[in-house]
């Protein structure tokens, strides 16, 4: 029953854009609300034809506007609070994940989280230490073409290896490719295994690069 | 670990300083914003962080080696300081004795005493949501959940701390960082650079703090204006109901540029509510009172493409108020073709408004014309679709995105349940009101300033809906890209308007 009441939301990359509605006892938040304002309406409409009272007379000399206002502000604190314990559960989630990590380690725990909230398998997660690997092992100014080619992963590459190396929309252009959990052929023309991050996460280098 | 905390600091302290030197050499001070201090410190910070992203850019396209600009602008602040410490010795010096300094806390200390439970209750709330924001902003990277922050606005940042020269040169394959979204505008990155530059390295979480900083600054703003009008526990209501708005705490601390447009829309409505309100439209001392907003204004163009929609409604709204003021004054005598000669007649003369009115725009005009300048210069479009494909209205009608935006307005938890909460208030608010606002001999100026608020607020929803309507950008309001993200410029407004027609918003309760 309690749970029912407080069920956060966990968080997803597109809330930026919009969050969706909280559930309470399994329906939206905003239904109270509005249920509660249709019943005013009606009980206004009801006193100001049956009754022969004015509206607006019960509003100023009755409630109150400022107790009016507090009534509103109690039913959206009511409907907030699991809004509340959303925030509290990031925030103790994140300062368990990111407190006293320096920015490396929280890029690399940032990726995992969101691949997390993607439902990807554990082995996608540690994409960032790939990253890495991959730009401690290759020369600087290289061109590098990165499997798969995802927009988000794609991103995350072009921001992450600049300055260092430069990430190139075709593997025709590339002086290495970072492959992280494709199966590749066995061959790839033009291109040899470099070094191995872990089993299917290699770098290949092309043949004739320097 | 201090040090880096000391650089940080400094990098939101020089930009304020040198728009606290540029209000103080056009002669604006605390008393133009109705003595509050924190008005004072926000509108400074807005100026100076807008200014400073300004000359970047033109420093960029003069090709000049950034760490030259970091060494100007430090010389620049350091005099500044130096100037403004001078004054206050000079002002203070004779003034400031320990007695005052006690008299001082006193009184602090007795307005913290006289605070009601319910009080304590509303400001722990608001602190809540402060401590939320910081707290995620100090913890997470920037790449976080939101996708273009990275893509889009970070990526630039970095791209322009490393290669600087060539971040702004058209010639360069990094021009503007090429690639999607060349065309949007660059107070954001060039934002982010300028802390790259004072911490000497790419800091994915400090510069989170720009977004928690615009966010505290809504408070401020929204707190200060409403206790301008309404009493204490009115205005900490009205400041709760913003604080805990899921989507506005939610951008304090993403790199998302719809905040910042937030912020400089509701500072420059505010600024013109407040010369309205003080002034009476060109009354009184009101002489140069319309620059700031001019500027700011002019700033919202450097944030998002939306920000010159945004701009013209603005600017819109100040005119039709102008209009309305002059057709509630004539009204019972004037006949429908002279309602224009009203704006021209009155006790103001003609020469005088026109003078205002053209600072306005020119001030408006001196931060906004190098930018559209440059985006025809490199044929950058105004679209969010992609840099060649032009904003065209009324190719496409999609009536349908009405109901996808209605959704995602009131049954979404973005603004929880204010948009219902505002209607309501507005409505009760104008029907006590309304002899304020629109009665031909009890209108206050209070009023004039509320029909531009509620005229600006209606220009805002029609400025979308013809959008979302009209243009090929419907499909972004169909699948929830866009609608939450641009209403929030309407959160901290629709706060501020609800708060100030609220009744008795001036009653018993005002300590």
């Amino acid at each position: 029953m309690v749970m029912n009441y407080f069920q956060p939301l966990v968080e997803k990359y597109f809330y930026i854009n919009i969050i969706p509605e909280t559930k309470i006892f399994g329906l939206p938040d905003y239904f109270y609300f509005y249920a509660v304002i249709i019943l005013f309406v009606v009980a206004f409409l009801v006193l100001a034809v049956f009754a022969k009272v004015r509206p607006s007379w019960l509003f100023l000399k009755g409630v109150g506007p400022s107790w009016f206002l507090i009534i509103l502000l109690f039913f959206w604190v009511l409907t907030s609070l699991p809004w509340f314990i959303t925030q509290l559960t990031w925030l103790k989630s994140d300062f368990a994940v990111f407190f006293r990590q320096n920015l490396v380690q929280k890029q690399g725990l940032m990726v995992k989280k969101i691949i997390q909230s993607h439902f990807l398998p554990s082995n996608w997660f540690d994409f960032y230490d790939f990253l890495k690997f991959g730009e401690n092992n290759v020369p600087n100014d290289s061109k590098v073409y990165l499997l798969p080619a995802s927009p988000l992963f794609i991103n995350w590459a072009k921001y992450w290896l600049y300055p260092n190396l430069r990430l190139v929309d075709s593997s025709k252009n590339a002086d290495y490719i970072f492959s992280f959990n494709v199966d590749l052929p066995s061959t790839i023309f033009g291109f040899e295994s470099f070094v191995q991050f872990a089993p299917n996460k290699v770098v290949l280098k092309r043949v004739n690069s320097r | 670990m201090i040090y880096n905390f000391l650089l940080l600091f400094f990098s939101f302290l020089f930009p304020t300083v040198l728009g606290a030197g540029i209000l103080y050499f056009i002669r604006y001070n605390r008393q133009s914003f109705q003595s509050s201090f924190i008005q004072y410190l926000i509108v400074s910070f807005a100026l100076g962080f807008g200014l400073i992203t300004f000359l970047m850019f033109w420093w960029g396209i003069l090709s000049l080696p950034a760490y030259y600009f970091m060494f100007l602008i430090a010389f620049l602040v350091i005099i500044l300081l130096v100037f403004f410490v001078f004054i206050a010795l000079k002002k203070y010096r004779q003034n400031l004795t320990t007695a005052k300094f006690l008299l001082f806390l006193k009184i602090g200390f007795k307005q913290l005493s006289s605070l009601s439970f319910f009080e304590w209750f509303l400001i722990l709330i608001i602190i809540f949501e402060i401590i939320f924001v910081f707290s995620e902003a100090g913890l997470r990277p920037i790449t976080a959940f939101a996708f273009d922050a990275l893509a889009t606005w970070a990526w630039k940042a970095k791209v322009c701390f490393y290669q600087f020269q060539d971040f702004f040169s058209p010639s360069s394959e990094f021009f503007l960082s090429a690639g999607g979204h060349q065309n949007y505008p660059l107070h954001l990155p060039l934002s982010m650079a300028w802390i790259y530059f004072w911490l000497g390295r790419v800091d994915d979480v400090a510069v989170n703090f720009i977004f928690a900083f615009y966010f505290l600054g809504l408070l401020g703003l929204a707190y200060s204006n409403l206790r301008s009008c309404a009493g204490r526990r009115i205005s900490l209501i009205f400041t709760a109901f913003l604080a805990t708005m899921p989507l506005f705490a939610y951008h304090g601390f993403q790199a998302y540029a719809d905040l910042s447009l937030t912020f400089y829309f509701t500072l420059a409505v505010i600024l013109i509510f407040q010369y309205i309100r003080r002034f009476c439209l060109f009354g009184g001392d009101s002489e140069n009172k319309l620059v700031v907003p001019g500027l700011i204004i002019g700033l919202m163009t450097w944030v998002k493409n939306e920000g010159l929609m945004l701009a013209g409604v603005i600017f819109i709204s100040f005119l039709l108020s102008i209009f309305v003021d002059g057709l509630l004054k004539k009204v019972g005598s004037l006949k429908r073709n002279q309602v224009f000669k009203s704006f021209l007649s009155g006790e103001i003369p003609k020469k005088r408004r026109f003078g205002q009115l053209g600072i306005f725009i020119l001030s408006f005009a001196l931060v906004f014309l190098p930018w559209l300048i440059f985006k025809i210069c490199h044929h950058l479009s105004y679209s969010n679709l992609t840099n060649d494909q032009k904003m065209e209205f009324f190719r496409v009608f999609h009536p349908e995105t009405f109901s996808a935006v209605l959704n995602q307005i009131f049954l979404s938890h973005s603004f929880h349940l204010w948009p219902g909460i505002f209607i309501i208030l507005l409505f009760i608010g104008l029907i006590a009101g309304g002899k304020k606002m629109f009665g031909l001999e009890a209108r206050s100026q209070d009023g004039q300033g509320i029909i531009f608020l509620i005229l600006t607020v209606l220009g805002v929803i029609v400025a979308y809906s013809l959008l979302y309507v009209f243009t090929l950008s419907y499909q972004f309001a169909l699948d929830g890209t866009i609608v939450s993200r641009n209403f929030l410029v309407l959160a901290p407004l629709s706060i501020f308007l609800a708060g100030i027609v609220f009744p008795n918003a001036n009653g018993r309760d005002k300590k």
